[in-house]
């Protein structure tokens, strides 16, 4: 049963990423500027053999058609192509800046998590209560800031003003970054054994992973208070408090495990907002991650690096979602996949 | 309907915060004590109120920060309500056709929208405004094209849902045809529900534009677009104001479109009535 609800959920991946490969190269096809003319200083575009030899050397020269079809031949083959920014292929390019956006998004989810749950549930508790006022006000400051100017005032508040955290980046310049392991500095540097990077590692992460959770921590504070509003409205919540439950018990019991169950699929779903929240925040503090990776390549209108990070970005995408459901399985236990 | 709304706080707020906006939009040749684009060399990088006169201080060409952000106002709102009105549009008319016709129609426009919604939408818009060149009028078409799916998605819903319900059905019996049930039963229903994710979504709406215009994909200078402006203020730390202000503008009027939204639900959704 769950051998083919996995099976079934992980087919429908393949039509998707393919959907998004044609979507990334029709986008591009409308480009009324040349790649070739991105690549090469002014003067060598005027080189007609210069202009031609780089058309050739990637791929220019040939038809859309046979362009996407010798893309689709290499993606199948496990190889994203080149990206004409780098001068490197997608993969490594990849391989070196996942990690640090995995780094940083980590910490931010767990501070939407821990901080946006909390207060959903005061706010639902004391619904049309001043405590609801205040979380329902944080929570809406938090879906209307601009990241990139929050990543500002972060900065220029306790770096350039307070100067108690570092400034952009990931690590201190002085300190010698640890040899590669996991591509994520605080791991490696523990592995290490060198406290002096660990500590500079996890000063650069404060700001950034903050300023990057704060809108998933109002979107959750949200989801959670309008799921469990919606909860306390039913039938069996009243039977509860009629019996003479307390009222504790049965928010606890009765209105949280049921109230999960939306909440966990909006948060699932408001995971994507992370990577558009990651572009901007890596962007302001110059983190070499894959939505600063994204911002660089598609301000020059290359297609394979931005392809390669939807790809990624979509399947954690997927993955988290199907996680999101195998979880009702323990939510529900009326549910059976 | 009406008087619900004014009772409701969030509303008030939300119109409150908005209609400021709208009026310093409106009335911004009136209020503002400078001209957006006239630039002061000798009073360059001025603190708020430093100068006679600048309430908020002066930028790196000596512009008046508040008159600037009154102008942007100009451009921000309208640009994001218009956007959010073509996407609706957009995505209400491939929803319907979806949720209409069925089959391969339905299947071919919902695994488009699967596939746009996969995209991070700022990659997306972002990718799709460099392709067309940076601009206003194109960052704009990048965030239609970015955000209709959802549209589509819950019109299609709708039109699912409602065309089982016994007076569409009776409609079609009668010999109403497709279209006119469409338009006559199965759209005004889901309008109400519109326009709390229309108002949102300005919101959203307001957000990308500045993004993509702090990335310098969006408004070209020396438009005062608010994204534009606060990346002005991009490592200039001591010289604070001239980010921060038009930061607080695209908060003030976010939250502004946010609390209208939820206000509308609020008043619209028949679940929340106490």
């Amino acid at each position: 049963m769950l051998l083919s609800f996995l099976l079934r959920r992980l087919l429908v991946i393949i039509p998707v990423l393919f959907l998004i490969t044609l979507l990334g190269f029709i986008v591009t096809l409308l480009i009324p500027t040349d790649p070739a003319a991105m690549m090469l200083s002014e003067k060598a575009a005027q080189n007609e053999e210069i202009v031609r030899a780089v058309r050739a050397r990637w791929g220019l020269d040939k038809a859309p058609h046979e362009r996407y079809l010798l893309y689709m031949q290499h993606l199948l083959s496990g190889d994203l192509g080149e990206s004409y920014t780098t001068k490197r292929p997608v993969k490594e390019d990849l391989k070196e800046f996942f990690p640090a956006t995995v780094e940083l998004a980590i910490p931010a989810t767990l501070f939407a998590l821990l901080v946006g749950i909390p207060l959903g549930i005061i706010a639902a508790v004391y619904k049309d209560r001043w405590l609801d006022h205040i979380s329902r006000f944080i929570s809406l400051i938090g879906v209307s800031l601009p990241i990139f100017w929050l990543g500002l005032l972060a900065l220029s508040f306790f770096y350039a003003y307070l100067d108690v955290l570092p400034g952009p980046g990931r690590l201190n310049s002085r300190i010698q970054a640890p040899p590669r392991v996991t591509g994520m500095l605080t791991i490696d540097s523990l592995m290490a054994g060198n406290i002096e990077a660990f500590s500079s590692a996890l000063q650069h992460l404060i700001l950034p992973s903050l300023v990057l959770g704060l809108y998933g921590m109002g979107l959750i504070t949200r989801i959670t208070r309008s799921a469990m509003v919606e909860t306390m409205t039913q039938d069996f919540v009243r039977t509860a408090r009629s019996k003479g439950l307390i009222e504790r018990v049965v928010v606890i019991k009765h209105v949280l495990r049921n109230a999960a169950i939306p909440t966990v699929t909006a948060i699932g779903l408001a995971f994507g907002s992370l990577m558009a929240g990651a572009v901007m925040t890596e962007t302001i503090f110059a983190w070499p991650g894959i939505g600063r990776y994204a911002a660089d390549t598609a301000l020059r209108t290359d297609f394979a690096p931005i392809i390669g990070v939807t790809l990624i970005t979509a399947l954690v995408y997927i993955l988290v979602n199907l996680l999101v459901d195998l979880s009702y399985v323990l939510l529900d236990p009326r549910i059976r996949l | 309907m009406l008087r619900r709304f004014i009772r409701n706080r969030s509303a008030m707020i939300g119109a409150f915060l908005v209609g400021i906006w709208l009026l310093g939009a409106a009335a911004a040749p009136v209020l503002a004590p400078y001209e957006p684009l006239k630039q002061d060399l000798r009073n360059r990088i001025k603190a708020p109120l430093e100068v006679e006169g600048h309430y908020l201080g002066t930028d790196t060409l000596g512009r008046d920060i508040a008159s600037r952000l009154l102008y942007g106002a100009q451009i921000s709102i309208p640009i994001a309500i218009v956007v959010v009105a073509m996407t609706a549009l957009l995505g209400i008319s491939l929803g319907a056709v979806s949720g209409f016709i069925g089959g391969w129609v339905d299947e071919i426009i919902m695994r488009i929208s699967d596939a746009t919604l996969a995209f991070p939408s700022l990659i997306l818009a972002m990718a799709i405004t460099a392709t067309l060149g940076p601009g206003l009028f194109n960052s704009a078409i990048a965030i239609t094209l970015v955000l209709w799916p959802e549209y589509a998605r819950f019109m299609r819903g709708q039109v699912l849902r409602v065309r089982g319900y016994e007076y569409v059905q009776a409609a079609e019996s009668l010999g109403m045809g497709r279209l006119q049930t469409l338009l006559r039963h199965i759209v005004p229903n889901a309008i109400p529900l519109m326009w709390v994710k229309a108002s949102l979504d300005v919101g959203q709406a307001i957000l990308l534009a500045a993004s993509l215009s702090f990335i310098g994909l969006g408004a070209v200078p020396p438009n005062p677009e608010w994204g534009a402006m606060a990346a002005a203020g991009r490592e200039k730390f001591a010289e604070w104001w001239i980010g921060t202000f038009p930061g607080l503008a695209i908060l003030s009027v976010v939250m502004g479109f946010n609390f209208l939204g939820d206000g509308l639900r609020d008043v619209l959704d028949p679940r929340n009535r106490r």
